[in-house]
């Protein structure tokens, strides 16, 4: 693994599923940096998962029957090079959508630990990790529940946390945050936050363009298996190509149009609110000074 | 857990059992179940267990009770086929028609057997964490990837029941009567209708079963570490020794009491 090359790099990559009548990606490139996050958004159908599908190694090495072309390279080592998919989940985990189908043990607890268990790791660690997953997640009065019996929300982040444990150096998200409530999604960007700053790299496919908008270090739009923009969220959702915008941001973008908003504009309600105060305080300073 | 065969947790003795104390009780009833053609014997071992259920892990006959609406007619069905076909003689004559005895005793023999095992196996999943049946299984020598699969299997079976319940709701709410029908017949069609919308859905789903247990390692060569261990505690060695005595006992019975009737099964 070399570390100073990106954690992951797409070079024009191209998926078809069988019998599909277009290509599920087309031309992909795309450069993610060590401890990003990178925040995917487009359209249902835009091939956001099939893109996390292709990093995490699941296309080609699980789901065969999708014809590829092009390279993707893990800390520079060309993911073809990786024997199996067991191999590339020692750098890469992978959240898959449907946390039903990823519990598949009968309590929390043995849920989070199975990953670990399996990895052979030393039971004094899998100590201590489970209880950073249990704190960082907020999951630590779930621990002795059944996972049949957890909501659409915990179950999600129990699923989040199980792949925490396992320490991937990239975590692939797709839309975690799905089946969350404002403050179980606050909590869990919250925790994905402080994943990268300890280095690990994130992608996270989110329709929540809100919390991308705060949370990712970069966006890539995505429409028909193309990349649209890819940039700062300040650039991606400002520009052309998105394809949808934070409320906030669109509010910002009718009052500018009438001349009505003459700050930078907001990504986020408490940055509209700041920069409200600020132009109201200016124009009753201006009033004043009249 | 919802369910009647699924585990729930408790503080009874056998909660509290060595699951590996408990699979040796499985294989010992199993043994004297299938060994025995005397329906006292049988019956000896039926209470028993009946018995050792309620004393040791508290789980009365009310507890599985829906179980008994299904066996016991399943039992007196088994019984009187036998008493039709079987040759011998007669214990009743109705209607002309002769119950032979030995028919009789061969299908209450098969019936006992049935139950014995099935409430000692009813007993055991309850009263035993299906994770804590794969590590034992595990140390008993069967590969944990077989044995992870009995654990799997217990995690799935809510799923399913969700995923019926949810299919037959779907059902009832775009005007199928016979969904949220109460008459066995009618509700036994809905089930019929939903169980390929479950079969399609459950055969979608084990691919992503499957993928995300890869991505979890389930796969991976080398050692695997247990998070938690098995103990195997005095009061384990007391139920084993219970076990054998209770074993004894029935043996020597088979062995030195007279038959109450015709060897029957």
């Amino acid at each position: 693994m070399n570390v100073d090359a990106p954690a992951l790099k797409v070079t024009d990559l191209t998926v078809r599923y069988e019998d599909a009548d277009r290509r599920a990606l087309d031309e992909v490139s795309l450069e993610v940096v060590p401890g990003e996050i990178l925040g995917i958004l487009g359209p249902t159908g835009a091939g956001k998962s099939t893109l996390l599908q292709c990093l995490a190694g699941v296309i080609p090495h699980h789901e065969h029957s999708a014809a590829t072309r092009g390279d993707i390279a893990i800390f520079g080592r060309p993911i073809a090079e990786f024997a199996s998919l067991s191999e590339i989940t020692e750098t890469v985990g992978l959240v898959m959508q449907d946390p039903e189908v990823q519990l598949v043990n009968t309590v929390v607890r043995e849920e989070l630990v199975w990953g670990m268990e399996n990895r052979g790791i030393p039971v004094p660690e899998i100590e201590q990790r489970l209880q950073r997953a249990a704190e960082l997640f907020d999951i630590a009065g779930l621990l002795d529940r059944f996972t049949h019996a957890l909501s659409g929300g915990e179950k999600q982040r129990v699923v989040v946390a199980s792949i925490f444990c396992l320490s991937p150096k990239i975590m692939l998200l797709d839309e975690p945050t799905s089946e969350l409530d404002p403050a179980g999604t606050e909590s869990v960007m919250d925790a994905i936050r402080v994943l990268a700053d300890e280095g690990v790299t994130v992608v996270v496919v989110e329709h929540k363009i809100e919390e991308l908008a705060v949370y990712a270090d970069r966006l890539v739009a995505m429409r028909e298996g193309r990349i649209e923009a890819v940039g700062t969220p300040r650039e991606v959702l400002e520009g052309p190509a998105a394809q949808d915008r934070p409320q906030v941001l669109d509010i910002a973008l009718q009052l500018r149009a009438q001349g009505l908003w003459h700050d930078e504009l907001p990504l986020s309600v408490p940055a509209a609110v700041t920069s409200w105060h600020a132009m109201t305080t200016d124009s009753h300073l201006d009033r004043t000074l009249t | 857990m919802n369910g009647t065969m699924l585990y729930r947790p408790g503080d009874s003795i056998l909660h509290r059992a060595d699951p590996r104390a408990k699979i040796a009780v499985i294989v010992v009833v199993l043994i004297l179940a299938l060994t025995t053609t005397r329906i006292d014997v049988l019956v000896a071992l039926t209470v028993a267990v009946v018995v050792g259920l309620a004393v040791l892990a508290r789980i009365t006959p009310v507890s599985y009770a829906k179980a008994l609406v299904l066996i016991v007619p399943l039992i007196l069905l088994l019984t009187l086929l036998q008493s039709l076909v079987q040759s011998g003689a007669a214990i009743a004559t109705i209607g002309g028609v002769s119950l032979s005895q030995a028919g009789v005793l061969l299908g209450l023999g098969i019936g006992m057997r049935l139950f014995a095992m099935g409430i000692c196996f009813y007993g055991f999943s309850v009263t035993t964490s299906p994770s804590d049946i794969a590590l034992a299984l595990n140390k008993v020598g069967v590969p944990y990837k077989f044995a992870y699969l009995t654990s799997f299997a217990f995690r799935f079976l809510p799923l399913l029941q969700d995923e019926a319940r949810t299919l037959l709701t779907a059902m009832a709410v775009r005007g199928s009567a016979e969904s949220s029908s109460r008459h066995p017949l009618r509700r036994g069609r809905a089930i019929v209708r939903m169980l390929f919308p479950m079969l399609a859905g459950s055969m979608k789903r084990s691919g992503d079963i499957a993928l995300s247990m890869e991505l979890r390692g389930y796969n991976l060569p080398g050692t695997r570490t247990f998070y938690r261990t098995l103990t195997f505690r005095t009061s384990d060695a007391l139920l084993l020794v219970g076990l054998v005595l209770l074993a004894g006992l029935l043996v020597g019975m088979q062995w030195y009491l007279p038959a109450p009737f015709t060897e029957g099964a």
